[in-house]
């Protein structure tokens, strides 16, 4: 014990009762747990929480240099009350809880993840579109930060271009059937379907008809293209398919627009 | 007259320290903040200041200094680095203090260790010392693999 150390004999009953109760709240607190299931690395695992409150939209902000090697924190938000909430990065929970193996350790043969397949057997994962009335387009998954569906009057022009408000900034829109010179649909919808595309860490949204499919698959380019905008055609899941220049579209677009998807300060 | 330089000055423990006025953003009461687990013991926590995350470090413990007296509030003082802003956990803020460059002098003996290489020197005041606070050594020994006060 604390042998030595001058203390009263009310300080160290003070300590006792302490350690005491934080004994008793430690074992009380495996009787009644919540439970998120998570998913990493094609592993589910349980996460005990003291309680669940609500699913919410929110802004990731990235954690300052002193914070940003922990694993298990992606970053940071701050919620509708004021208050600064940490965002878990499920991955680096998982490793760290030896749920999943370490980066650049052994991968057990159970736990490959289909990306691993794909890239072994060859296999590339590709984002289906639909484009006019019959056309299908594909873009390769890893170019798109996200999909999303947006209602049409959220459309506004800035100067001659369409750009709509997202997530703190403005996102400009480029439509794939004007691009592509295919004719549209017709009568236009209520929502638009929308792939977010990252270039170099500026959005941009592309407007497409359908969102048709993700899939894996072998990509053979039967047909190159000399159409701009094309690397070629190729059958993918039995249907003839152009494969999309995205990175090429949309910087030729992008230079002639001015800086829109500059964050508004 | 000699050339002058102006602190933002502020109080630990006794002590009264300095930050250039032209590295401080803003001082501000004291802001309710999100511990971070996991973050290095001098990391106290995280504030929302208008929207912006900034991290907050536990002065007292980077400078080696005892802990904070139980309910005492620190207040913020807000300084700018290049990765964004970082406040710093003090125990009351002074006022803006201007002194002569040619006051300036060594650290006293009797400052020790960690802090000794964090405090580049002091400017002599009316019955005490302004000791000067190197804010980037501060901030930049701070990091996930360093941890420990004192370190860098």
């Amino acid at each position: 014990m604390a042998k030595g150390r001058l203390g009263t004999v009310d300080g160290l009953i003070r300590e006792t009762v302490s350690d005491i109760e934080k004994l008793r709240d430690a074992t009380l607190s495996f009787q009644d747990a919540t439970i998120v299931v998570l998913r990493a690395d094609d592993r589910s695992f349980g996460l005990v929480v003291a309680d669940v409150n609500e699913t919410t939209e929110i802004v990731v902000k990235p954690l300052g240099k002193q914070l940003k090697g922990i694993p298990v924190f992606a970053g940071a938000t701050v919620m509708g009350d004021g208050k600064v909430a940490l965002i878990l990065d499920v991955l680096g929970l998982a490793q760290e809880a030896s749920v999943v193996s370490a980066v650049g350790g052994e991968r057990h043969v159970s736990g490959r993840t289909s990306a691993a397949q794909a890239a072994e057997e060859e296999l590339d994962t590709l984002l289906i579109l639909g484009v006019g009335e019959t056309q299908r387009v594909a873009i390769p998954i890893g170019m798109v930060a996200r999909l999303e569906e947006v209602p049409r009057r959220a459309l506004e022009t800035a100067g001659e271009h369409e750009v709509i408000q997202y997530r703190d900034s403005i996102l400009p829109l480029l439509r794939l059937s004007r691009l592509l010179g295919a004719g549209g649909m017709g009568e236009e919808p209520e929502n638009l379907q929308l792939v977010v595309y990252n270039d170099d860490g500026r959005e941009v949204g592309i407007v497409v008809d359908r969102i048709l499919d993700i899939v894996e698959d072998r990509v053979v380019v039967e047909k190159p293209s000399d159409r701009p905008g094309l690397l070629g055609s190729a059958v993918i899941q039995g249907r003839i398919t152009d494969l999309l220049d995205i990175r090429r579209i949309v910087r030729d677009v992008q230079g002639g627009t001015p800086e829109l998807s500059e964050r508004t300060a | 007259m000699s050339a002058t330089k102006q602190f933002c000055s502020f109080f630990l423990e006794g002590h009264t320290f300095g930050v250039e006025v032209t590295r401080v953003q803003e001082v501000l009461r004291f802001q309710p903040m999100t511990p971070v687990p996991l973050a290095p013991e001098v990391v106290e926590g995280l504030i929302n200041l208008r929207g912006q995350i900034v991290t907050a470090i536990d002065l007292r413990r980077r400078l080696a200094l005892p802990p904070r007296p139980k309910g005492a509030s620190p207040m913020n003082v807000v300084v700018r680095t290049d990765d964004g802003s970082v406040s710093l956990l003090v125990d009351e803020i002074g006022d803006v203090m201007e002194v002569a460059e040619d006051t300036f002098e060594e650290p006293p003996e009797t400052l020790k260790g960690a802090a000794r290489e964090l405090i580049p020197g002091a400017f002599k005041l009316d019955r005490r010392l302004l000791l000067v606070l190197d804010t980037d050594r501060v901030i930049s020994g701070i990091g996930v693999a360093a941890g420990t006060p004192g370190d860098g």
